[in-house]
Parts: structure tokens; C-alpha cells; sequence
């Protein structure tokens, strides 16, 4: 009887002891970490920023135009990648004066900012989420600012890019010139992006690597015969 | 004379110090590694058939990091979870993308190198080369520097596509 009584507690101990403890690492907090790096030309120098680019614009941004997805289809580009997502944001920009290049008689032209990519993360369940990266070196163009841009012309969409990380200056009020990007050591932008899904945690964070900052604080005058120089 | 030979001395200890801390600390490191020197990969969908620049890219690529560094082998499987792939985006300035999967606890579960085929500029063989070789680099879990490396980002593609001597050194440090 004793006996019994006693194998009885063992078993609904270990019962109870196992559902515990499924019940613990079923709901287990899990944390995904993943590191996205990526490479493209990164430059301190103005003079660098002038050669890279086919054309070189003082003027404003007008308007968000449209946003589309950056990667194609490598069999037939004027399709969509069925596999990868890479938003652009593309802006009209109102030219005011042309520093380097050629627009022929055009005052309005289209300007692709990268914005974010869709990553694959496996969740270690079989489960594949779709994860949205913002692109650590995106700046939203301010309307009410004036800017002089550096840019590659891309012929296949007609619009035109960055030619090189920096690529935008702005003009304040005294006529000086203030570099853009969140590669400056001063700005201090989060690169990581974190979402959850379930009772997981998903973290992307983005390498990037800080530029020392040699043209801000410039006149414009000073800006454009530097980049005229270097035609 | 025996000032002279103390002074001498203390010279050398000095500008030793500063050769040792230029040649050791160079590199960055990404603060993560794979779990081998010897580690499979699979060629993606669009590397998968048939041959390209790209995919000449990273074999060349491979080839230098096992000759110079102490990595020791990439080996084809059709079942690795490491991928090596190319994917077309408009861009002129986006060469590649490493993405690395699980890297909390210092060693990636795996990992995914991408080189943009819409980028113009990646038709040139050296181009190719050197992003194909800096994106393992972020694989392998060396990271950006300012420096005569692969790894920097200001670095020109054309010449600039084998390990450098601070890459083969970071790779040194992990491994
Ligand atoms: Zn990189």
C-alpha cells in the first residue's frame, strides 16, 4: 500500500515536473540577431564626390513622386524581383542651377533615395519572416531646404542616383554648406532595427562605418569652384 | 655613450610599440565567426547554372582567402545553409551585401553573400573580385576599417582585390 502510494507521487511528480517545464521552454523568449553589412563606394573627400558624379545640381526637392521596388527581375528587368524587395523613394527635385553635367532645357529631375530591403530570417522553426531593414544611410529630403546633390544618371529607369555616399549637401540661411549623412560621426542615427513575431525578437543591425566630415561650414561660392575644378 | 645606447633603446622600444599596434589592431572585427575555417557554401538561384563574372568573382575569391589567410577551405555542397548569390539592383553605387543569421552568442548559424549584378561597374572581373572577396570577409567576421584593406569601403575596386596583409591578420586574430 505504502509502496504504491509512493511510486504514485513519483509519477504525478515527474507529470507535473514535465508539464512545467514544457510549458517553460515552449514559451522560451527568443532572440534572432543578424547582421547585415553591405558595400559601396564611401568617400571624405569633395573632390571625389565631383568626379564620381555625371551631374552635380543646386535646387529643391519638390515632392515624394513614388515609391518601387529597386530590385529587378535579371532575366528581364523591366519585371520586379520576385525574390528581393528594395524600396526606392523617388523625389522630384527642382533645379535651380547646374554645377557639373548636362539636363539640356529640364528644370524638374527624378532622384532615387534607397529606403529599406525586405531580409529573409529563418525563425529556427521552419518559419521564414519577412523582415523589413530601413537603410541605415536613408535620410528623409526636407521640402523646405535647398540642397546641391551629386548624382550618377541611370539609364535603364531614366532617373538618377547617388553617385557616392555622401551625396547631398544643404544650404542654410548664411549661405554655408551642411554635409548629409549618417555616416558622420556626429549624427547619431540607430542602425538597428527590432521587431517581434510570436515570442520571438528579431534584431537586424546594420555595420556601418564612420567619415570624418572636411565640408561643411563652407560658402557655397567656395563649394562650386572647388567642384568646378575638378569637371 | 652608454646614455646614447639607453636612449637608443628606449627608441626602439617606442617606435617597435607603434609598428606592433599599426600591424595588430589595424583590422575590425565584426565580434562574431564561423564555427570553422572549413565551411560549405551553395550557389543561389541566380548563380546556381552556367558561368558569370560574379560567380568568377567569388571562386577567385575563395582561392585568395585560402591561399593567404589561415581560413582553410570553402567547399561546395548543394545542402549548405551558407549561400553565395548575385541579385540585380538598380543602383550605381550598391556592390554587395553580406547578411549574417544568429550571431548573438559570437558564432553565425550561417550566412548569405550577395553581389548586385545591376551595378555597371561589376562587369569589370577586378570589380567583381574584390566585392566577392569583401563580402566573405563580413562572413568570415572581419569588419570595416579606413585602412589598405579589402575592407574598406573607399577602396579602389579596380586594383584593389586580394586580402590585404591587415585582412589576412584579422582573419589571424579570429581563428
Ligand atoms: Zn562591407
Amino acid at each position: 500500500m505504502l509502496k504504491q502510494n509512493k511510486l504514485k507521487i513519483i509519477l504525478s511528480s515527474i507529470l507535473v515536473l514535465g508539464t512545467i517545464s514544457f510549458y517553460i521552454f515552449s514559451n522560451k523568449e527568443e532572440t534572432i540577431h543578424v547582421l547585415a553589412s553591405a558595400d559601396y563606394p564611401v568617400t571624405e573627400n569633395l573632390d571625389e564626390m565631383a568626379i564620381e558624379s555625371d551631374l552635380v545640381v543646386m535646387g529643391k526637392y519638390v515632392k515624394l513622386d513614388s515609391k518601387w521596388n529597386m530590385a529587378r527581375n535579371p532575366k528581364d528587368i523591366s519585371q520586379e524581383d520576385p525574390e528581393n524587395y528594395v524600396e526606392g523613394h523617388i523625389y522630384t527635385f527642382k533645379v535651380d542651377y547646374v554645377v557639373k553635367g548636362n539636363i539640356q532645357n529640364k528644370k524638374m529631375i527624378e532622384i532615387n533615395h534607397r529606403y529599406s530591403e525586405t531580409i529573409d530570417i529563418e525563425d529556427g522553426d521552419g518559419n521564414v519572416e519577412k523582415a523589413t531593414n530601413l537603410d541605415p544611410l536613408y535620410i528623409q529630403p526636407d521640402l523646405n531646404a535647398k540642397y546641391v546633390v551629386f548624382l550618377k544618371y541611370e539609364p535603364t529607369q531614366n532617373h538618377y542616383y547617388k553617385a557616392i555616399e555622401p551625396f547631398t549637401v544643404k544650404i542654410n540661411e548664411l549661405d554655408k554648406v551642411e554635409l548629409q549623412s549618417n555616416l558622420l560621426s556626429s549624427v547619431n542615427k540607430a542602425k538597428k532595427n527590432e521587431f517581434k513575431a510570436g515570442n520571438k525578437t528579431f534584431i537586424i543591425d546594420n555595420e556601418i562605418h564612420k567619415i570624418q566630415d572636411n565640408i561643411s561650414g563652407m560658402s557655397i561660392e567656395e563649394l562650386k569652384s572647388k567642384i568646378n575644378q575638378k569637371k | 655613450m652608454k646614455r646614447y645606447a639607453v636612449l637608443k633603446g628606449i627608441g626602439t622600444i617606442v617606435f617597435g610599440s607603434v609598428l606592433f599596434c599599426n600591424s595588430s589592431f589595424a583590422y575590425e572585427l565584426e565580434g562574431y565567426k564561423m564555427p570553422a575555417t572549413s565551411t560549405s557554401y551553395k550557389w543561389g538561384s541566380n548563380l546556381d547554372s552556367g558561368s558569370s563574372v560574379i560567380k568568377t568573382g567569388f571562386i577567385d575569391a575563395m582561392t585568395n582567402w585560402e591561399n593567404k589567410t589561415v581560413w582553410n577551405d570553402f567547399f561546395y555542397n548543394s545542402n549548405s545553409l551558407n549561400t553565395l548569390n548575385s541579385w540585380y539592383e538598380v543602383s550605381s553605387s550598391y556592390y554587395g551585401r553580406n547578411t549574417s543569421y544568429g550571431v548573438s552568442d559570437g558564432v553565425a548559424d550561417y550566412f548569405k553573400s550577395e553581389v548586385n549584378s545591376g551595378n555597371s561597374n561589376i562587369t569589370k572581373i577586378n570589380v567583381a573580385k574584390s566585392t566577392a572577396t569583401h563580402e566573405l570577409g563580413h562572413a568570415m567576421g572581419i569588419d570595416h576599417n579606413d585602412i589598405n584593406s579589402i575592407m574598406n569601403s573607399a577602396r579602389n575596386r579596380e586594383v584593389l582585390y586580394m586580402p590585404q596583409t591587415d585582412d589576412i591578420n584579422g582573419i589571424a586574430a579570429i581563428y
